[in-house]
């Protein structure tokens, strides 16, 4: 399921005078399968990026397609649209709003006309995936659990539609490093499944050590794509931009400058670990 | 929000933007007086030409001020209806069962819906020129004297001026909760009336939740920061009224007057 977006402009208040342009003659397609960070400063169009994908904003002039078909087509099966793209919204656990947790999971799915048993298989298969156990948490408040459990369970309640485009808007905000490093490690598994991934994120190292490929947005426009050593190792560009630069990227800068070979396009932890030990093993 | 409630603030450097808020307030009220007198088609006239003018001074663009006069069109049509069709039981020009359409009826309801929609469209041009905290700190002036009858006029402005404060707040809350349960397949435009009031659920119970959760917050950083009920609030020095403010006076004065003389002659 490529999404494609063409020259597509969206505009917040049209005709008023809290007028914004959010985003400005945006393309860019991506593939089956990628795992796609997004990454610019607040209010440089990431969100509207993402709602675009989602089909949540109607864009005012251009279009976004789905498998080649324009999603705001007339005709075009919304509701399937909406199975096969999931959005993770910042802070998803404030969408909770049912009795038990079952049914918040099984929530989305109640319109999408599976069988009874094929939904509760589901729910079941999607709450142990986030590291439930079934039987203990099938019958909890949702609104009693703590924040982690509670996202774990908006994010199940996602993953129950089985969609093919994943899309994450600050999914580690507010998580603790190692809560974090689960978390990516498990976006990684879906992606390595088949499932395309798209993040927003203002981590450079989660980005530097998970995308494929990053997207920098700035003032509603595409500023950077391309693969994540090419655009992660620009630092110059990054910085110019305001944003972060990964660790392992800045410590890379640093050691060049005292003379020490490192190779160009180390972004990465285990890449700049990598690069060390092979000096000192030369040496 | 894609689609912003009518009479929602709309920034801008107008003169009617700019005025104080006091005087907005006692204008409001004195153009209301002279649209509820308004009498005559000379009266309607008149009161029509003034909101239009200032209207045009404060440079609103027209729909937002109208909206809300189109989106209520079903309750004038039976405001309408119903002082034409039950004003004069003796009927004039046509009767019908309990119906009796009349000259006087159709009269009636004509300046009813009059009266009801200049008063919509001056209430809108009052909140649309003016913030809404603004609104508030005039308002707490004037309902300063009730402090002499006990009334704790302060906390009842503090709790007017934060629920003013967080209603973009929680709207912006409610359009991310509504799309985040449509993205996972809520469906909202159901036409079955019992099913579109339990597809509201998912969106009431977050943003209820939300507001609760915010609610804490705020009473708990007010509270760090040292604020107690009961102690006087460090009082704001008001603003002196410049010379635009006596003159939009005067001219809200002089509709009035006109307006007056409209109905004694």
């Amino acid at each position: 399921m490529p999404v494609e977006l063409k020259h597509v402009t969206c505009t917040y208040s049209p005709g008023t005078s809290q007028e914004i342009r959010a985003v400005t003659d945006l393309s860019l397609k991506i593939q089956d399968g990628e795992f796609v960070a997004v990454m610019g400063r607040t209010g440089s169009g990431k969100s509207t990026l993402i709602q675009l994908v989602a089909g949540l904003l109607e864009p005012d002039s251009g279009q976004v397609l789905l498998d080649g078909l324009d999603i705001h087509a007339r005709g075009y099966d919304r509701s399937a649209l909406r199975r096969r793209v999931g959005i993770v919204f910042q802070y998803p656990e404030y969408q909770l709003f049912e009795i038990t947790v079952e049914k918040d999971v099984a929530f989305g799915l109640k319109h999408s006309g599976l069988k009874p048993e094929e939904i509760s298989l589901r729910v079941r298969l999607a709450l142990e995936r986030m590291g439930f156990s079934f039987e203990e948490i099938r019958k909890e408040s949702p609104l009693c659990l703590s924040g982690g459990e509670k996202r774990r369970v908006a994010i199940a309640g996602i993953l129950a539609a089985h969609p093919g485009i994943l899309i994450l808007d600050e999914p580690v905000a507010g998580l603790d490093p190692l809560a974090r490093r689960e978390f990516l490690q498990m976006i990684r598994q879906f992606q390595e499944e088949g499932m395309t991934v798209i993040m927003v994120s203002h981590n450079a190292d989660a980005v530097a050590e998970y995308a494929g490929r990053v997207l920098v947005m700035a003032e509603g426009r595409l500023e950077m794509d391309g693969d994540t050593r090419t655009v992660m190792s620009d630092l110059q560009r990054l910085r110019s931009l305001h944003l972060d630069t990964s660790a392992a990227g800045q410590a890379a800068e640093l050691l060049r400058q005292r003379g020490v070979e490192i190779p160009d396009q180390t972004v990465r932890y285990d890449e700049l670990l990598g690069a060390l030990t092979e000096m000192m093993v030369k040496s | 929000m894609s689609r912003m409630p009518a009479g929602q603030y709309i920034p801008g450097r107008s003169p009617v933007h700019r005025l104080d808020a006091r005087i907005k307030i006692c204008g409001f009220l004195i153009l209301l007086a002279a649209v509820i007198g308004a009498g005559s088609w000379a009266g309607y006239l008149w009161v029509i030409l003034a909101l239009a003018a200032i209207l045009r001074i404060s440079g609103l663009p027209l729909r937002p001020v109208l909206e809300p006069f189109l989106r209520l069109w079903t309750f004038f049509l039976v405001i309408f209806l119903m002082n034409a069709l039950f004003f004069d039981g003796q009927g004039g020009i046509w009767s019908w069962w309990i119906f009796h359409l009349s000259a006087e009826g159709v009269r009636r309801g004509f300046s009813v819906v009059v009266h009801v929609a200049l008063a919509l469209v001056l209430g809108n041009l009052l909140t649309c020129t003016t913030a809404p905290m603004e609104l508030m700190e005039a308002l707490k002036v004037f309902l300063r004297p009730l402090k002499l009858i006990r009334v704790p006029v302060d906390d009842v402005a503090m709790i007017l001026s934060v629920a003013v404060q967080f209603v973009p707040t929680l709207l912006e809350e409610a359009d991310t909760v509504k799309k985040a349960q449509i993205a996972r397949g809520a469906r909202f435009e159901s036409k079955k009336l019992t099913e579109k009031a339990a597809s509201f659920i998912p969106l009431v119970v977050p943003v209820f939740i939300a507001a609760f959760r915010r609610a804490d917050e705020l009473a708990l950083a007010m509270e760090a920061r040292g604020y107690r009920g009961k102690r006087k609030s460090p009082k704001r020095k008001s603003a002196c009224l410049q010379a635009p403010d006596i003159t939009a006076l005067a001219v809200c004065a002089a509709v009035f007057a006109v307006q007056f003389l409209l109905i004694h002659i």
